[in-house]
């Protein structure tokens, strides 16, 4: 594991990261203390850094300070050590127990929902899909439409029996000991497994990190192992203004190239007409646990971004991750979608 | 002419010891500083409040005053001491026989010492080095010697003492074997002025010589530098010393944001010696990767030097012994002059027990000492404070004892109380405003000194400017002036560490300074 007090030691107070961290943007140096102080500053003070407990759930591990930061540390890692090492099973905030009593009854993040499967793929295919507990419990089209448009694209897939939540939630709210249970009970069901593709950049992340997998995106594999030449499109009179929103995970920790692929694929899309808003990258609010430990900064971030879509005039906001359709869903001043359940709808 | 009974020179810990104990006992006391509290050997000590253990072997009677006095200061002074503990351990090319010398020496002295495996230390301390051959746990702690010494001052003053900084002791005036007469200046306003003492009191520390020879005698001292490293951040929790006989580079203490590695031991001729040689940095950060080899990838913030004030004789540095000596210059002609000489913060009370008591017996007057027993402030636990956010709450608590409710309360009182001056060190603009409205700050550097502003990993990089404005509301002082001056001092610290990240942050810190603010020709060239 990395040295997190050494690794962020380079710090030169430029002051980049609070300029661009949107907790702080939209909630204040007052309420959130805000990258540097929470993976630079505190850690420092190793027996005080217990006192950082009462605002360092306020992160959306958006990443956004390290992409800004001139000496490139690695502050939401930082951050995310200091929640494991001030963990404390009877001081989680609310809505994180709900996630840890989730994960002992239900092997998932969330309460599932979804009872009925109607498409289950059982087969030993080349491909392994992992749903991933929100596209799965909680926005069933998600998991529908994933497994709708490998199917259309010919891919031979499976899904392993049994598979429990990845543990990114758990990561994210500091509790180790759970996170290890479920990796260790996940690698036993992903015996034989061959190629992984997963609908969530959450998922993504975690797997390459805690995993050591090397899982793709649903559309990193759709332009990357299917190309595009085998996309075909249903013709479309009526267009439609559409706005991609650039997931955090998606762009920045798994890379900048996933959304130039999902450009490159709404370009094929017969009658979208591309709407680009301001500052598509910045943060929805749903990551990091904060939907869950507070829900009204959640709510406060994906009000900002759906008012930037709506100023651009877009009809159709896309995400292409579980976590912040759920999130920027629960306001409905815009039809929002996950990605691969639009391109499921197009696709002929 | 105003008058006093006792007048004490020197606002170390050993002079603010002094004021406190006899105010304590009822007497009429004055304390003049030349600089700031702390400036000479207290400011600049490694902040270790030593269980005796390495002065076990050489030095028992100092190993048995340390442990005695180490147990009576956690008690009263609990506030600015961290009682972390710490390890005693020799790494595998060290003389491997002195594990036994050294704790039979512990077992003479009263020092308690439990000698454990090397994993239990590897346990404890995760970051020490695989190397480690043999481990002792033992008493020691971190104590913060600049609230020590505040505490002292501020408790001394409410029982009646007059305490002032900046007054430099001048002259005494000598008539028929006695001082009737001190000539002090005053820097604030450059005036001098006098005050009839019936007892004077050395304690000047390093400076003792020359403060007697305005009586015309002479102390013979030893003169020994001593230089740290502040690295950033806590990379051990407890106090770690080389299991070895005494050397350089031998101790790290963990002290609130920082860990602080030294020392060396040098004699050099004057008392103003603080130049930290390169050398002696190259050799403290090599000394100290040897215990712990995380220091290598460590960001190394300033260095500092301080002079020890040891008693003379033939000896070298680390051979003269760390007792102390109260002299009583009655037998060399001056009735009413007494000296506190040698000695070591740990055990700064008890000399100023020993002192006060030889005054009280000069003075004819009865009182006996309490300091022992009697808490320096009653520190209370961090209350909740809805308007703070808990970490710098935490962080008061750990610095102001006392004071801290009218600290909390100012900061809290308006919006701006509350924002953070120097994230380094969490310190809020309420901190800052509590102190610079005070009688004794003057300069940027008795801010920093009582409150931690700017003594982070960026040196003041960001919060002077703050810092400057805040002073400027209380002071009519030139701001261009106290900028200056400040940055002069850390600059001292930070050129002796000039290399990776601190390298990089004086690279930012220039930019900022001279190409945003255009500081370097306000003034003159003379910023760095
Ligand atoms: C590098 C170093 C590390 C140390 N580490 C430790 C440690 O870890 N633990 C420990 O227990 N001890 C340590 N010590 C020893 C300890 O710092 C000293 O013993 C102690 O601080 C001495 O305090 P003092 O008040 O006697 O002297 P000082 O703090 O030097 O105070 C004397 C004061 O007298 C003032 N003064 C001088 N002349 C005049 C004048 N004419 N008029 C008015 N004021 C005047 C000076 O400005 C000064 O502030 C260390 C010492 C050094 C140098
Ligand atoms: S990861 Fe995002 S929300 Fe968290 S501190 Fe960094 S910029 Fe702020
Ligand atoms: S961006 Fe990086 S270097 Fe700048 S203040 Fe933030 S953590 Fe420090």
């Amino acid at each position: 594991m990395k040295d997190h007090l050494i690794e962020t030691s380079g710090c030169i107070k430029c002051g980049a990261c609070i300029n661009e961290c949107p907790v702080i943007a939209t909630e204040g140096v007052q309420r959130f203390s805000g990258p540097r102080n929470l993976g630079v500053d505190a850690p420092r003070f190793l027996p005080d850094i217990g006192a950082t407990v009462d605002n360092i759930m306020m992160c959306t591990t958006c990443w956004r300070c390290e992409e800004v930061c001139p000496a490139n540390l690695p502050v939401p890692e930082a951050i995310l050590h200091v929640r494991r090492q001030i963990f404390s099973a009877p001081n989680m905030l609310h809505g994180h127990r709900r996630i840890a009593e989730n994960i002992d009854k239900y092997r998932r993040s969330v309460e599932p929902r979804n009872t009925h499967d109607q498409v289950s793929p059982r087969g030993k295919g080349e491909v392994m899909y992992f749903p991933g507990c929100i596209g799965k419990e909680r926005i069933p089209s998600i998991y529908e439409s994933s497994v709708g448009v490998l199917g259309k694209v010919g891919t031979d897939l499976w899904i392993p029996e049994g598979w429990v939540c990845c543990g990114a939630p758990l990561e994210k709210i500091g509790d180790w000991d759970r996170l290890r249970m479920l990796r260790e009970e996940n690698m036993t069901r992903f015996e034989g497994r061959g190629e992984i593709v997963t609908s969530c950049p959450g998922c993504t992340s975690h797997l390459i990190a805690h995993y050591n997998l090397e899982p793709l995106h649903t559309l990193e594999f759709l332009y990357e192992d299917i190309g595009m030449s085998r996309l075909r499109f249903k013709p479309n009179e009526r267009t439609i203004r559409v706005a991609l929103h650039h997931p955090c995970h998606l762009v920045r920790t798994i890379g900048p190239h996933v959304i130039d692929y999902a450009y490159s694929i709404l370009n094929e899309i017969p009658g979208v007409k591309l709407v680009e808003m301001e500052d598509p990258g910045a943060c929805c609010g749903g990551g990091g646990g904060v939907v869950a430990g507070y829900p009204d900064i959640a709510l406060n971030l994906a009000t900002e971004k759906m008012r930037k879509a709506r100023e651009v005039g877009a009809e159709l906001l896309l995400a292409p991750c579980p976590f912040c359709v759920l999130n920027l869903g629960r306001l409905d001043s815009l039809e929002i979608m996950e990605f691969i359940s639009f391109v499921n709808e197009r696709l002929e | 002419m105003p008058k006093t009974e006792v007048l004490i020179v020197g606002g170390g810990v050993t002079g603010a010891g002094i004021a406190r104990d006899l105010a304590l006992r009822g007497t009429s006391v004055m304390l003049l500083e030349k600089e700031d509290f702390s400036t000479g050997a207290t400011g600049r000590s490694h902040g270790m409040l030593h269980s005796g253990g390495r002065y076990a072997v050489k030095d028992p009677e100092s190993a048995m005053d340390c442990a005695r006095e180490g147990v009576i200061l956690k008690r009263i002074a609990s506030y600015c001491i961290e009682d972390t503990g710490g390890l005693f351990i020799g790494i595998e090319d060290d003389d491997p026989t002195y594990v036994d010398r050294f704790l039979r020496g512990c077992a003479e002295t009263g020092v308690q010492a439990k000698e454990i495996t090397t994993k239990e230390a590897l346990s404890l301390e995760p970051r020490l080095s695989s190397r480690v051959s043999s481990s002792v746990e033992v008493l020691d702690a971190s104590i913060d010697p600049f609230a020590l010494t505040l505490g002292n001052v501020e408790d001394a003053r409410d029982c009646g003492a007059e305490i002032l900084n900046y007054r430099v002791v001048q002259r005494f005036l000598v008539q028929e074997g006695r001082i009737q007469e001190v000539i002090f200046e005053n820097l604030r306003n450059g005036s001098r002025e006098s005050v009839r003492p019936e007892v004077v009191v050395n304690a000047s520390g390093a400076w003792v010589d020359n403060v007697a020879s305005l009586a015309g005698l002479r102390i013979p001292m030893s003169i020994d530098k001593g230089t740290l490293v502040v690295f950033n951040g806590r990379l051990v929790n407890r106090l770690i010393n080389r299991l070895r006989m005494p050397s350089d580079g031998d101790i790290i203490v963990p002290s609130h944001s920082a860990s602080i590695v030294g020392t060396t031991s040098d004699r050099v001729d004057s008392v103003e010696d603080f130049v930290v040689d390169r050398s002696d940095v190259d050799l403290l950060i090599s000394e100290g990767q040897s215990m712990v080899p995380d220091l290598r990838h460590a960001r190394a913030i300033r260095a500092y030097a301080g002079v020890r004030p040891l008693l003379g004789g033939r000896k070298e540095g680390r051979d003269i012994s760390r007792t102390y000596r109260v002299i009583d210059h009655e037998e060399e002609g001056i009735d009413n002059l007494v000296s506190i000489v040698g000695g070591k913060l740990t055990t700064y009370r008890l000399m100023a027990e020993k002192t006060s008591d030889l005054i009280m017996c000069k003075l004819g007057s009865a009182g006996h000492c309490i300091t022992a027993s009697e808490p320096i402030s009653n520190p209370m636990a961090a209350k909740t404070v809805r308007d703070l956010l808990a970490f710098p709450l935490i962080r008061m608590n750990r610095k102001y004892g006392d004071e801290q409710t009218d600290i909390i309360a100012g900061c809290t009182s308006s919006l701006r109380g509350k924002e953070i001056l120097c994230t380094c060190e969490e310190v809020l603009r309420g901190e800052a405003e509590y102190f610079c409205s005070r009688e004794d700050v003057m300069r940027l550097s008795d801010v920093m000194r009582r409150t931690r502003i700017g003594m982070g990993y960026c040196q003041a990089g960001l919060c002077i400017f703050d810092m400057a404005s805040v002073m400027m509301e209380h002071s009519n002082q030139e701001p261009l002036d106290l900028i200056g001056h400040y940055l002069r001092e850390r600059w001292k610290g930070v050129e002796p560490v000039l290399f990776g990240s601190q390298l990089r942050q004086e690279v930012f810190k220039r930019y900022l300074y001279d190409g945003v603010y255009h500081l370097e020709s306000l003034l003159g060239g003379e910023a760095r």
